[in-house]
């Protein structure tokens, strides 16, 4: 599902990157306080890389199935697998923090490293009765050009 | 570049100890350490008590809720304390989620706040 995968790099401009993925998570069928959810998850995967991935990364979102995925990429690939605590740490400050909140958030977090980058994987269903099928069997359509009102 | 967020003094005379202020915009990574810079500018020698209404506030993450953490350290080493009145849903949650809930007064509205803290100012 390639043609339907958005890339933005990660900047300090939070606000524009928040906004693209609120618009794509809308057209994938996401709403109310789950849409919010992956938001603020998504923007605190990309806190991580701007304080501890080494400043630059790439977020990339796609649907697929009725699963709405985020991945964050960081170039220096410190976050390990199994990072994610899961009790809330006391620290708010510290990277666990930001982890543990992703984990609270989203339906599923996951974290792949090879030398030298790191993946957050943020995870949604999209389970709107209305959706569930159209994303799942004619997805191409789905993120078409005006294809759903937002 | 980022959305900005913005402090604004707002006269709400309850007592002169009570600093009242308004917040407006996004709060996130990007904006975060300036706004303590001009907490801490604003609050005055004499102020023990800080309301900052939240009405205006559309978002704030992790980093917001750090500085908002160390405003409240700000006020308690003066005996005083922050209350965070009108908070959106999406704030309330993360409030919420992340216990600081607890760490301040939170009222629903900006009313409701400078009544809290006045009862607290002029106890009857």
């Amino acid at each position: 599902m390639a043609d339907h995968r958005r890339q933005w790099p990660i900047t300090d401009d939070l606000a524009a990157l928040r906004e693209n993925i609120q618009r794509y998570a809308v057209q994938a069928g996401l709403t109310g306080p789950r849409l919010d959810d992956l938001v603020i998850a998504a923007n605190e995967a990309a806190i991580n890389v701007l304080e501890h991935g080494g400043g630059s990364g790439t977020l990339t979102i796609s649907c697929d199935g009725g699963t709405l995925a985020v991945d964050v990429v960081d170039r220096v690939g410190v976050l390990r697998p199994g990072a994610v605590p899961s009790e809330r740490p006391s620290g708010r400050g510290d990277r666990g923090f930001g982890l543990w909140l992703m984990g609270e958030l989203c339906d599923s977090v996951t974290i792949d490293r090879i030398p030298g980058q790191s993946t957050i994987r943020l995870a949604m269903q999209v389970d709107d009765g209305a959706d569930a099928g159209g994303s799942a069997a004619g997805g191409g359509s789905a993120f078409g050009r005006g294809a759903r009102s937002v | 570049m980022t959305t900005a967020v913005v402090l604004t003094p707002v006269s709400a005379p309850v007592a002169d100890h009570v600093l009242v202020a308004a917040l407006d915009g996004a709060l996130d990574y990007t904006n975060a350490e300036p706004l303590r810079r001009d907490v801490e500018a604003l609050v005055g020698e004499g102020h023990r008590e800080l309301v900052l209404d939240l009405s205006g506030v559309s978002f704030c993450d992790s980093t917001g809720l750090r500085i908002l953490l160390s405003v409240r350290k700000l006020l308690q080493e003066r005996d005083g304390a922050v209350t965070l009145a009108a908070p959106n849903d999406r704030l309330a949650k993360i409030f919420k989620l992340t216990g600081l809930i607890s760490a301040f007064t939170v009222a629903p509205s900006l009313a409701e706040a400078l009544d809290v803290v006045g009862a607290r100012s002029n106890p009857r």
